[in-house]
């Protein structure tokens, strides 16, 4: 979490809104190729504008010969798309560099991964190894998932202004203005680098495909002997926490396996019963 | 089988006399929602090809099908914290009713089809249940504008938009004499 954000920000959000966190993970084919130094590592306070997710079925339809009421529909699986946008202000120069830096960072998770392709010690050449794999938590609207973020906007608002350069900031009578105790350290509405827009508000658009780690459905091998419960069987809420105990066909059920374990225990404790109950003497 | 209700204090009043109600056709589970429609709209949509003679000045048609699209959009809202727990649940079971019902290997064995009912607008002619329809997507969009409830970190809109496009499975009546309902479609009215 990032100290740059506004004090009044951080205090909110530790206690009541929830970060959100967008953290690339290793490519499950390709865990070698992963490094932790250049990886997206995104946690921060946003203010949401905007929260649109689609569930999209997607079904065939069938030849339809003539006459007929209806055409066959095949169903083909269901795709979960989530549209966030948020908007970062900055209050200080700090915060806005910040913001910046968070922006930059994120919006390297749409562009590809790459690899020094080192057939040819003479000449070095790059190969595309695929996309980013990224995980994305965001209270109880997105719960710890698997994501492909498909697109990320960049937008700064020119209306909220920018922060200005303050030619006389590093003059001693600056540099001494700045040391007052009572103050921050910095001044926080004036820049000494020229050349630098920092833009008081930025909004962020970001858009991303779920790739979902656990089975969905109801039935499944998870709930083999319950086929009207939520097949994820974890115990959780889907797709949106609610905060409070899931509904009953969401509960937990064992699993086939867990069951046969439940009852290989079950009979073992019926034979020992039995051997203390009847004693060979 | 669930059978949720979403803001179940004013059931009296709004599930009663005015309410959206979807049925997972695989597992039976039902959600109903306050009918606080935002839109509806129901297109009947002929797939027909024309032939032209060479003495008629118009075609002759050649009707193959009808097709019935509809799509609507409703508002789910929070007036307290609880209210916003139970109806998240609610607009969970309505999403989750996108899935099908698989088997122990997870091959599909029920296809996701929905019974849509929207009082006298969308409803069955043969029956008093609903629509069977085919949903091709739910869009999920919360009005930030109108507030937030949050607590313990958990996020939950005053107010909500959900947006359903969706293809009707025409019905037939197995005791009929005519292979479509007379009576189809039909959006009630004296």
């Amino acid at each position: 979490m990032s100290d740059e954000q506004h004090p009044d920000v951080l205090t909110f959000g530790t206690h009541v809104y929830p970060a959100l966190k967008i953290t690339e993970e290793p490519d499950p084919q390709h865990p070698a190729w992963f490094d932790p130094e250049s990886a997206v590592d995104f946690e921060y306070f946003v203010f949401l504008t905007s929260f649109q997710e689609t569930f999209n079925a997607r079904w065939e339809i069938g030849n339809r010969s003539y006459g007929r009421l209806n055409p066959m529909y095949y169903y083909g699986g269901t795709d979960r798309e989530a549209s966030i946008s948020f908007t970062l202000p900055a209050m200080t120069v700090q915060e806005s560099e910040q913001n910046l830096l968070k922006c930059s960072e994120l919006s390297r998770a749409v562009y590809g991964r790459y690899r020094a392709w080192d057939i040819d010690p003479r000449v070095t050449d790059f190969t595309m190894v695929g996309h980013r794999y990224f995980r994305v938590d965001f209270g109880n609207l997105i719960m710890n998932e698997r994501v492909f973020i498909s697109s990320f906007s960049f937008k700064i608002n020119p209306e909220a202004g920018v922060f200005e350069h303050d030619k006389d900031y590093y003059t001693a009578e600056a540099a001494v203005s700045r040391m007052d105790p009572e103050g921050s350290g910095a001044n926080p509405v004036q820049t000494g680098e020229t050349g630098n827009l920092l833009p008081r508000q930025i909004d962020v658009e970001i858009s991303m495909i779920f790739r979902h780690d656990y089975p969905l459905g109801f039935g499944g091998p998870r709930r083999v002997g319950h086929t009207d419960r939520w097949a994820a069987n974890n115990n959780k809420d889907f797709p949106h926490g609610s905060g409070i105990d899931v509904q009953e066909y969401m509960s937990r059920t064992f699993t086939a396996s867990e069951m046969a374990e439940v009852e290989r225990a079950m009979d073992e404790l019926a034979e020992r019963i039995n051997a203390l109950e009847s004693p060979e003497d | 089988m669930a059978y949720l209700l979403s803001n179940p204090e004013e059931g009296s009043y709004s599930l009663d006399l005015y309410y959206i109600k979807f049925t997972h056709q695989p597992t039976g589970h039902i959600v109903a929602f306050p009918a606080i429609i935002q839109s509806l709209s129901d297109t009947h949509a002929p797939s027909f090809s024309k032939q032209y003679g060479n003495d008629t000045m118009d075609p002759t048609i050649i009707l193959s099908s009808t097709d019935r699209k509809l799509s609507f959009s409703f508002t789910v809202l929070n007036s307290t914290l609880e209210e916003a727990r139970h109806n998240t649940q609610c607009v969970n079971l309505l999403i989750q009713m996108l899935y099908p019902l698989t088997d122990g290997d997870g091959a599909v064995i029920g296809n996701p089809y929905i019974k849509v009912e929207v009082m006298n607008l969308i409803s069955s002619a043969v029956s008093s249940e609903g629509i069977l329809c085919v949903i091709d997507n739910i869009s999920y969009d919360m009005k930030l504008d109108d507030g937030i409830i949050s607590e313990n970190k958990h996020i939950y809109p005053v107010s909500l938009d959900i947006s359903i496009a969706a293809t009707a499975v025409l019905e037939r009546d197995a005791h009929g004499e005519t292979f479509l309902p007379n009576t189809y479609p039909s959006y009630g009215g004296m």
